[in-house]
């Protein structure tokens, strides 16, 4: 077995190395650098490396079913035999450890059990003290203890609680001396001093700080969470203190036995980052922190941890670890707003603020500095705390943050903002700007057309609204001021000399940057029903979208405005959109994914190759009612049904979303149009008729309006132009099938 | 296989048990340390197997006139011990809900895909093909030993034991799904 265990070894080796590497492209290169010429080789490193996390997962579960027989086998067994002697060793602990007299048991946490304890030389005063849980018999052990202690001893930060010894006991475990911190944990702290979402994020930004002078000391925490950051006020201020430092790290256990060694979870699930609880032999890194810190963020904003707790009561470990590599997080606002209003309202008290103000604050970019910072790839999150403790700060003075795709509207607003123009003054440039622009991707559109053209396009517009015209006759001025404010922008001067050099804007790409603009242009034409320009935006949108990360794509709305403004205007340009959209973005990665890219392949007839394709996705997507927007992914399913020909399963999922409590008049207005088509599929005129009659009514009452359990909420063009779409297809089918 | 540095001397004239014979050993040790530990603390809901394990090495490492030939030999045998209970056991189970109305299903694993038995069967094939990548497997998961302890008793380095440890989880995991697709 010699030469085969050196394979195996090497084997193992090379999986570890291709596992640190979090970048696909680089891991495909080393792959290749490894296999040279042996591709069966390769293909089976391949296969191994992708089993990675599903094995993670399987042997959690299997781990919790052994928990379980274990437990049915032991229930079973008869007490007998007297109490052997070993296991009361563990509790047994000095009065005195050194110069510390210990006075009361303050609580266990994952790493060992905190004392309180007084020092009595060389000065007299309380301490914390923590006897770290480790294998005392273990030299290595010792010897990382060892090296962490002086880690910490490094660490010299206001919001830091100091350690000022370690040592070890009698017994050879060891322990830490640390200040002894009074204060209330910060959650409960803010709740009760109910400070608003500012004075939480100053706070917040103290906490940063503070991680990140320990990062630079080498030091990661590894279970950051409220508990573990006590605030106190002291002169009217709130101060922060991060205690129990590296810790976890000390006791002596690494990578993925951190959370489970002895199978005992160390930290605590619901602030842990994906690769902690991946169990996937990734070793976790500073970037760790940065993700525990926007669960803390998260929840300093709206009251909870980013995991859906509600499915279980008690989440076992693999399904929290499932919900935190596969749950698509919802965005702090979105929460928010899915919250019924008497808990919102809750919310807001404790944020001395009121309902409708705290989603309007936590809108925009504090969801973007969230989710950053909660990114499950590690190498898309904030580097570094101060990088998250940065744009904190300028959110908190207006200015534009990192997190945000950057446009330049974006940019502008933030720029008008900061300058407290009046709000109608801010509107106006911003409207400028983008009416600017707007040119600008008309004629990108018209490169290779004629002059006349272009004069087409320019008479076109000037023949618009008349509010559009005005603007139009400032063009000079318009640009002007884009370049002013751009210029005035600190940090963002190159990027608008480049732009403004190259004006005429006709050389401007349908680049990331531009995506923002046309967007914008798009959805405005598209509310004021100019179909013909909406289209030419989103033409454009779909062409900038190429360069941007497809999942991420796929996350956002942009697909469904693009299908639904090309269907409208032609089929052909349609399905033509539609095979890019399988090529590009299919198969989708997660629920709410899968439940857009449905709904986008599938608001036309589609042929079997394409449904053959998406069977994946609708499995990914699975039981619409488990999934963040129930009545949204029944319609997407019931589409899917519908296309494939199995009405009853496409009826079934009608009634689904239907019925589903949170589902908005528009899609409800949808899923009675399937409902219509299915109906008339099977024959059955008579209800298909009724269905139809529904739809329709809805879609007139409502007229562009959208409601969610009978309250006006904010419309979205497409959805009602996905609903037109289906109610047209339906009027037809249901005309076909009665004749 | 390493063997270990810092079990117990062996003596020639010192009795030695065969893993076989070890099984019902360890096995009415394990109950007896499970049962004093339920006895006296009920409220440990995440009671696993692993500290038993641990428990009985200190109590029958000490019982005169019985010794093991090393803590590695120990710790393999009660890894056995464990597998073929929880394997047992499993079955048992499974055979119950054969007979038994399905009302009855809410406690215990009663799945046919219980994943005990998954990787008890795998595990068998993968000893033929990676000793080491098994070896790690029965001492991870039906012994429940930390890296740092299986280090210990195989004298391999803890970084190799841990990298051991995830390469025979996916490989374990291969030839499970595999497995499941023939079926």
């Amino acid at each position: 077995m010699n030469a085969n265990g050196h394979d195996e070894e090497i084997s193992s080796a090379i999986m570890e190395v291709a596992l640190s590497l979090d970048d696909p492209d680089a891991r495909r290169v080393f792959l290749d650098r490894v296999f040279e010429n042996r591709e069966v080789a390769r293909q089976e490193m391949t296969k191994l490396l992708e089993a990675t996390d599903g094995a993670a997962t399987f042997f959690l579960e299997a781990r919790e079913e052994r928990a379980q027989v274990t437990a049915n086998i032991l229930s079973e067994a008869k007490p007998s035999s007297p109490l052997p002697v070993r296991f009361s060793r563990e509790e047994s602990v000095p009065e005195k450890l050194g110069p510390y007299r210990l006075i009361s048991r303050l609580g266990e946490g994952g790493g060992g059990v905190v004392y309180e304890a007084e020092q009595e030389h060389p000065i007299r005063r309380r301490v914390a003290l923590k006897i770290v849980r480790m294998d005392e018999e273990s030299p290595s052990a010792l010897a990382r203890f060892d090296i962490e202690r002086q880690a910490l001893a490094l660490m010299d930060h206001p919001n830091i609680a100091k350690v000022f010894e370690a040592g070890t006991t009698p017994s050879g475990k060891p322990f830490f001396a640390m200040e002894l911190v009074t204060g209330e944990p910060i959650v409960r702290y803010c709740n009760r001093h109910k400070l608003d979402c500012a004075a939480r994020l100053e706070l917040f930004v103290l906490v940063c700080n503070a991680i990140q002078h320990a990062h630079q000391k080498g030091v990661i925490h590894r279970d950051i969470k409220p508990s573990n950051i006590l605030v106190t006020e002291q002169d009217g201020m709130h101060v922060a203190k991060i205690i129990d430092f590296g810790i976890a790290k000390s006791s002596g256990v690494t990578r993925g036995e951190a959370i489970t060694a002895h199978d005992q979870f160390f930290g605590t699930p619901a602030y842990m980052s994906p690769e902690q609880v991946a169990l996937t032999g990734i070793d976790v890194d500073t970037r760790s922190d940065i993700f525990s810190l926007g669960v803390l963020l998260y929840e300093l904003l709206t009251g909870a941890t980013p995991i859906d707790r509600s499915t279980t009561a008690e989440p076992t470990f693999s399904q929290i670890r499932k919900s935190l590599l596969t749950w698509e997080t919802l965005r702090p606002s979105e929460i928010l707003a899915k919250l019924p209003p008497e808990n919102l309202r809750t919310l807001a008290t404790e944020r001395s603020t009121d309902s409708a103000s705290l989603v309007s604050f936590v809108k925009g970019d504090l969801d973007w500095i969230v989710m950053m910072a909660l990114e499950k790839n590690r190498m898309r999150r904030y580097q570094t705390a101060n990088g998250l403790a940065t744009d904190i700060k300028r959110f908190l003075t207006h200015q534009p943050i990192a997190a945000r795709p950057p446009s330049g509207v974006y940019v502008l607003a933030k720029f008008v903002r900061r300058n407290r123009l009046a709000f109608g003054a801010a509107v106006l440039l911003v409207m400028l700007l983008i009416t600017g622009l707007a040119i600008t991707a008309a004629m990108y559109e018209s490169e290779r057309k004629t002059a006349i053209e272009q004069l087409r396009l320019k008479n076109e517009a000037q023949a618009a609204r008349n509010q559009e015209s005005r603007l139009r006759k400032q063009a000079d001025a318009r640009s002007n001021v884009a370049r002013a404010a751009f210029l005035l922008d600190q940090g963002r001067i190159d990027e608008a000399d480049t732009l403004r050099r190259d004006y005429p804007l006709s050389s401007i790409e349908p680049s990331l940057e531009a995506a923002a603009v046309f967007r914008s242009l798009g959805d405005w034409n598209s509310e004021h029903g100019r179909w013909d320009q909406a289209h030419q935006c989103f033409q454009l949108l779909r062409q900038a979208n190429r360069q941007d990360v497809a999942q991420k794509i796929l996350q956002g709305d942009d697909l469904m405005a693009i299908s639904a403004a090309l269907l409208r205007q032609d089929a052909a340009q349609y399905r033509e959109f539609r095979d890019e959209v399988m090529e590009r973005y299919a198969p989708a990665e997660g629920q709410q994914k899968a439940e857009h890219l449905l709904k986008v392949c599938l608001l036309y007839p589609a042929e079997a190759g394409i449904l053959e394709k998406l069977r994946k996705d609708v499995d990914t997507m699975g039981d619409p009612r488990r999934t963040p927007c129930p009545a949204w992914s029944a319609l997407s399913l019931s589409l899917y049904c519908l296309r494939d020909s199995s009405c009853d399963e496409a009826l079934d999922a009608c009634e689904i979303g239907i019925t589903s409590p949170e589902c908005k008049s528009s899609c409800q207005a949808s899923l009675e149009a399937v409902a219509a088509m299915a109906y008339a599929n099977i024959g059955n005129a008579d209800l298909a008729g009724t269905s139809l009659r529904k739809a329709r009514d809805i879609a007139r009452n409502c007229d562009g309006k959208d409601f969610a359990q009978g309250k006006p909420i904010r419309p979205y063009w497409f959805d009602w132009a996905i609903a037109e779409l289906l109610i047209k297809e339906a009027g037809e089918c249901v005309e076909t099938a009665s004749r | 296989m390493g063997t270990t540095t810092q079990g117990p001397e062996i003596r020639a004239d010192e009795f030695c048990f065969s893993s076989a014979e070890l099984l019902p050993v360890v096995y009415d040790e394990l109950r007896r340390l499970a049962a004093f530990r339920l006895d006296r603390d009920s409220a440990s809901k995440t009671l696993q197997p692993t500290a038993l394990v641990h428990e009985a090495w200190i109590r029958l490492s000490e019982i005169d006139g019985k010794m093991w030939q090393s803590k590695e030999h120990f710790f393999n045998a009660a890894a056995q011990a464990m597998r073929r209970i929880l394997v047992d056991r499993v079955r048992a189970q499974s055979r119950q809900k054969r007979t038994r109305p399905p009302e009855n299903l809410d406690a215990g694993v009663f799945e046919d895909d219980s994943h005990i038995l998954l990787i008890h069967d795998c595990l068998t094939k993968l000893e033929k093909i990676d000793p080491y990548s098994a070896k790690v497997v029965l001492l991870k998961f039906y012994g429940g030993l930390s890296s740092e302890e299986i280090s210990q008793v195989t004298g391999r380095s803890m970084r190799s034991v841990e990298r051991q440890w995830m390469f025979a989880k996916a490989k374990l995991y291969r030839l499970i799904q595999e497995d499941q697709k023939k079926e």
